[in-house]
């Protein structure tokens, strides 16, 4: 009877610290689980940079003779951006970025994005890409400008307030967030990433977010003159243009002493 | 029971089946795939898909038959599997309005017709097997189409007709009244308002109708309606980032007969099967793979647009056939077959099973054609139509460096795109010929298409030439069976390019320099004719005598031809010292941006203004640049005893202007004078040491052409009218566009005369032979005596066309004047008609008198050489596209420029 009662007793505790558990694990267990093994509370899905419409800028002219022969082509994909990218392409005076973070707990808050900057040159002058499509602008709600001491994201209608002071994220597991933003630099060549503030189970933690491939987002100022000028030709393949062309073409450009 | 011998027969019976049975059995099998479209038939179809503002099919298939509408207003019932015409549904004697629409549903025939501006259209329904008539009615299908924001809308076929109903879609605009119709009777049956604030789109399959919709909050639907009751089936809730906030056009929904329904919003496209089951969320998600389960055709276009390659490629267009594609059931990935037709002219009517039927919209040979599915064994990549993909040429290997030393040594070559589209050929499908040197221009060259025969091959080039041939100028002294140049004109400049066709492959040539393309492309004919048609030669143009040069972008400025050198400039900003003779290249100036203006060359100086804010001053002789200048020129150049007068605005934008005179030997400003209010350029006239100017408010301006001191002024017309001047020895004739004309002596401004017109004068006048001729934007000309203002006469003609430009010629007593659809020959004295000559769609260039001869361009840019007493042609030439200058005869030539580039010499005496 003893026996019985034991074993009834221990079916019962089992049965108990089984409901207990799996109600915990199932409320807490997967945070719990990823943040001992150090998974981070966000997932950063998707990042971009839009160079299609954009004046871009390298910092080192375009001169050997294989890389120059596929900014000339029309060799599209990774054959193109590996040769900008060791050039170090920047966009010219403002970088659209966009993001698209995950939820990585079953429940966080992302209190604060903010554009960390970690290094800054002069303007990049080797050459610029004038695109000359004209096509719309398009409206993004968040902007922080690098030549400000501390950048921060505000919006257009209120661009004296941080964006993150009032207004946050929450995100559940698995829930995406797209965030298209928009970072300026008129002064210099800046390398910046962008650092995330997450509010997860009473604990804060700062994610970085790097720019595609593993590159710094980059962002330069107008130089006053370019060693080479570019535009978009009517094959839409770059062409090389004279200074005085690209005067005419592109206002930001126009601006400068060199014109 | 079975005897020995009998056991031993059937033993061995047995035996050989078991042998012929067991290779059979243990070969691998190879199913039958679909490999191919065949064209099975065709048949003219020359009216439009639909009207713009219906999207109604003009031709539909069934099972049972192909219904084509005429613009004669019958319809052509054709058998699907054969063509062969079985009967036609004859035109309504009593109802003159075009057919709006074709449908075909179950048994019947159901034809709608009326015309875009008027909201009553008539429905008619008729028996498919007779062709008699069922029922009539009178539907509302307003043409209104909303224009305010936030508004629902619904765009998309306004009449869609199934087997269970027709389906009505009264308004483009809220309030959306949705009318079911029976297919038999035409009766309603039914009748819905949409809910507000969503924009709808629908397609029809052969029992339902497909409905997608954006509603306020970016919920995005796609119902399944039933025709009859237009009661919901089945509805799914589309997720897309890029909805639009308002919603609007950026979602469309296509269908085929099967239920097969393709939606697509903004960039992401959804494929369902019949039964509301999403197959994919393609295409680039889905990918083009090989037929399997072959649906039936659900979209035709090109290959690179459905696998998700958008903007890859140029135009979005590459390979050049059109795809059919259809949706596999299994899997959801899209399939592609190549048809032999280019894929921005084709789109899908219908298909029954194994055959497809599309309409092609070639210009002058409008089809529908029906193809017939074969299978086969091949496992080569569908994309390349039959055809192994080692057939295609490496791009790089159609040209060699030796090739392109006709520009200059050092040329590399790199292949193209990387990231092609879907299934990779082995070699390279386009190449970029890179220069040396930043000052060169960069060759590039597609493989379009390598047909499985040479038949197919021409007849896609064929109806490619005809497709470019409508869109673009091309260069008609180049043209040769399988070779065709042309110009595009993109919004950011112009390039040149060169379509060729060599037994099976089509191949296309590209460059931001016509020069270069001109010189590359014989050379890549030859190589591939050397490569395909071994001992064939090269077909050569037709055209003999004269000559012509290409430029990059339009001719817009009137050559110059001083002293057997012709000056010419183009839109690509170049200043050019030919040969008049020869054509020959004396020398160049890249003068950074558009010339859009006369230049003039005087005393050895080629004076130039380009659109980007420079003129210069070039030595004739050299092109040696003397002096350039950054000022914004908007008129042609007037230069007169050492100076040079412009009209400029700064800003750009600005509504006034002020009249400039710089030193021709320096380009120093001397001085500047504005008038009052607006000005629009009326060009500088002089006489003597006085400049005269006219005005947009009806005043005449006389300076002082040393200081720029104001002498006298003139109210020659109201102070709103423009005033037009001209100069005939010491008078200069006002005329303004309230009709007043005045004769003012040059040097006093005394007014001579004074004449007033029942008419508006709207271009400046031209002096000959003691009259006065005026002329306005109605095609009106009139003619006053030079000494008294006295009117001689007035012809009127019927103009207006927008870009009408009014001019006259004068010689041998006999005035010549156009207008929209002729040239008319006028007695001087009396003005009647003394002979008249077609223009087609008008008059652009000229008239202009010399030698007994007038020359004058027509609209579809051919230049007529007429007998000037009689009007007969003596010659006539196409030039590619329109002519942009007025016709210069000089040294037994004729000079034109034309909107492909080209300036053209030809003989005088015959071209």
């Amino acid at each position: 009877m003893r026996t019985w009662l034991a074993g009834i007793l221990s079916a019962v505790i089992i049965a108990v610290i089984g409901v207990v558990f799996t109600t915990w694990f199932n409320a807490r267990g997967p945070d719990a689980v990823d943040r001992i093994s150090g998974e981070p509370p966000i997932k950063v899905g998707h990042v971009a940079v839009d160079y299609s419409t954009q004046d871009t800028a390298l910092r080192e002219p375009v001169t050997d003779p294989g890389e120059r022969a596929v900014l000339l082509s029309s060799a599209s994909g990774s054959r193109h951006d590996a040769v900008m990218a060791r050039h170090h392409r920047a966009p010219l005076e403002k970088v659209d970025v966009t993001v698209v973070l995950i939820g990585n707990r079953s429940s966080l808050r992302i209190i604060d994005i903010k554009p960390r900057v970690l290094d800054r040159k002069s303007v990049s002058d080797g050459a610029v890409l004038v695109y000359t499509s004209g096509g719309e602008v398009d409206t993004i709600e968040l902007s922080a400008d690098l030549d400000e001491p501390a950048p921060r994201f505000a919006t257009a209608k209120d661009p004296d307030t941080s964006y993150f002071r009032k207004k946050q994220i929450d995100l559940k597991r698995g829930e995406r967030v797209t965030l298209s933003m928009s970072i300026k630099g008129t002064a210099a060549y800046y390398e910046f990433d962008l650092l995330v503030t997450v509010l997860a189970e009473d604990r804060t933690e700062q994610i970085t977010i790097e720019g595609p491939d593993k590159n710094p987002f980059r962002v330069t100022g107008t130089a006053d003159a370019y060693r080479t000028y570019y535009t978009l030709s009517p094959l839409r393949v770059w062409q090389p243009i004279p200074r005085g062309q690209a005067c005419v073409i592109e206002r930001k450009i126009q601006k400068t002493k060199g014109c | 029971m079975l005897t020995v011998r009998g056991r031993r027969r059937a033993a061995g019976v047995l035996l050989a089946v078991v042998l012929v049975a067991c290779p059979a059995a243990s070969a691998p099998r190879l199913p039958l795939v679909p490999v191919e479209w065949r064209a099975a038939w065709s048949v003219p179809a020359d009216t439009d898909t639909g009207e713009p503002f219906f999207e109604t099919p003009r031709y539909a298939v069934s099972d049972h038959a192909v219904a084509v509408a005429t613009r004669q207003g019958t319809v052509r019932i054709h058998d699907p599997r054969t063509g062969e015409l079985r009967r036609t549904v004859p035109a309504d004697p009593a109802l003159t309005a075009p057919i709006t629409g074709v449908w075909i549903a179950a048994d019947t025939l159901v034809v709608s017709r009326g015309t875009p501006d008027i909201v009553d259209h008539a429905l008619d329904g008729h028996d498919l097997t007779t062709g008699a008539a069922l029922w009539r009615r009178t539907i509302a299908v307003s043409s209104h189409q909303p224009r305010t924001e936030g508004i629902g809308a619904y765009r998309g076929p306004r009449i869609m007709v199934t087997e269970r109903g027709i389906v009505v879609l009264e308004r483009s605009a809220e309030p959306l009244d949705i009318r079911a119709l029976d297919l038999r009777t035409g009766a309603t049956t039914t009748r819905v308002t949409y809910p507000r604030g969503c924009h709808l789109r629908g397609a029809a399959t052969a029992r339902s109708v497909a409905l997608l919709s954006s509603c306020a909050g970016n919920k995005l639907r796609l119902t399944s309606m039933d025709p009859r009751t237009l009661r919901h089936g089945w509805t799914r809730l589309l997720s897309s980032f890029s909805s639009p906030p308002g919603g609007d056009a950026a979602i469309r929904v296509t269908a085929n007969a099967e239920g097969y329904v393709h939606a697509s919003v903004g960039n992401d496209d959804f494929f369902y099967g019949a039964d509301g089951r999403l197959l994919s969320t393609g295409p680039e998600a889905a990918g083009v793979m090989n037929p399997s389960r072959w649906s039936p055709p659900l979209l035709a276009g090109s290959y690179s647009g459905a696998a998700g390659h958008r903007g890859a490629l140029l135009d979005n267009g590459w390979p050049l056939p059109a795809y059919l594609f259809s949706v596999d059931s299994g899997t959801g990935r899209l399939s592609g077959l190549p048809l032999d037709l280019p894929y921005h002219r084709v789109s899908l009517v219908g298909s029954i099973r194994g055959m497809a039927f599309v309409h092609s919209d070639v210009p002058d040979d409008g089809r529908i054609t029906a193809y017939k599915l074969s299978y086969g064994l091949s496992r080569e990549p569908t994309r390349f139509g039959g055809v192994s993909a080692s057939a295609w040429p490496d791009a790089c290997a159609l040209l060699t460096g030796h090739d392109l030393s006709v520009l200059a040594d050092g040329y590399r070559a790199v292949p193209g795109a990387d990231d092609s589209v879907g299934t990779e050929p082995p070699k390279p499908e386009r190449c970029d010929w890179i220069p040396p040197t930043d000052d060169g221009v960069v060759v590039s060259l597609s493989v379009e298409w390598v047909s499985s025969s040479n038949a197919g091959a021409r007849k896609l080039f064929t109806a490619e030439v005809g497709v470019i041939k409508e869109a673009n100028a091309f260069d008609p002294t180049t043209e040769s069976p399988g070779f065709l140049s042309y110009t595009v004109a993109e919004t950011n400049g112009f390039y040149g390019a060169t379509i060729i066709n060599v037994g099976p492959v089509i191949v296309r040539l590209s460059s931001l320099s016509r020069q270069a393309v001109r010189l590359i492309s014989p050379l890549l004919q030859g190589n591939l004719l050397a490569h395909y048609q071994p001992g064939v030669r090269a077909p050569g143009p037709a055209r003999e005598g004269g000559w012509n040069h290409p430029t990059d972008a339009v001719v817009h400025a009137e050559p110059v031809v001083v002293d057997g050198v012709v000056y010419a400039t183009s839109g690509d900003g170049t200043v050019s010292a030919l040969d008049a003779a020869t054509g020959a290249m004396r020398w160049r100036f890249q003068t950074g941006g558009s010339l859009l203006f006369d230049h003039v060359v005087v005393d050895g100086t080629v004076f130039a203004a380009n659109t980007s804010g420079r003129l210069v001053a070039l030595d004739a002789a050299t092109g040696r640049m003397r002096w350039s200048r950054r000022i914004d020129v908007y008129s042609d150049l007037v230069v007169a005893a050492g100076r040079l007068y412009v009209w400029t605005r700064n800003p750009a934008w600005s509504v006034s202007a002020e009249v400039v005179a710089l030193n021709g030997a320096s380009g120093k400003r001397l001085w500047s004078f504005q008038p009052e209010g607006d000005v629009l350029n009326p060009d500088p006239v002089l006489v003597g040491e006085v400049v005269h100017v006219g005005s947009d408010h009806g005043m005449v301006y006389a300076l002082d052409a040393t200081s720029g001191a104001q002498k006298w002024r003139l109210r020659a017309g109201g102070g709103q009218d423009h005033t037009h001047l001209v100069r005939a020895g010491g008078v200069v004739y006002a005329a303004s566009t309230d009709g007043e004309v005045h004769a003012l002596e040059g040097s006093s401004g005394k007014v001579r005369w004074s004449s007033g017109l029942d008419g508006p004068v709207d271009f400046r006048p031209v002096v000959a032979g003691g009259a006065v001729y005026l002329g306005n934007k109605d095609g009106t000309t009139y003619a006053l005596d030079a000494a008294t203002g006295t009117r001689l006469w007035s012809f009127q003609t019927e103009g207006d066309r927008p870009g009408f430009k009014w001019d006259v010629a004068v010689a041998q007593g006999l005035v010549y004047a156009g207008d929209d659809s002729r040239l008319y020959a006028l007695d001087a004295v009396t003005g009647t008609v003394r002979w008249s000559f077609p223009l087609g769609k008008g008059l652009t260039s000229g008239p202009v008198a010399e030698g007994g001869t007038i020359h004058v361009g027509d609209n579809e840019g051919t230049l007529h050489v007429l007998d000037a007493a009689t009007g007969t042609v003596r010659w006539s030439f196409q030039t590619g596209g329109t002519i942009e200058t007025r016709p210069v005869v000089a040294g037994g030539l004729v000079y034109v420029g034309g909107s492909n580039g080209n300036v053209y010499a030809l003989p005088a005496a015959g071209g």
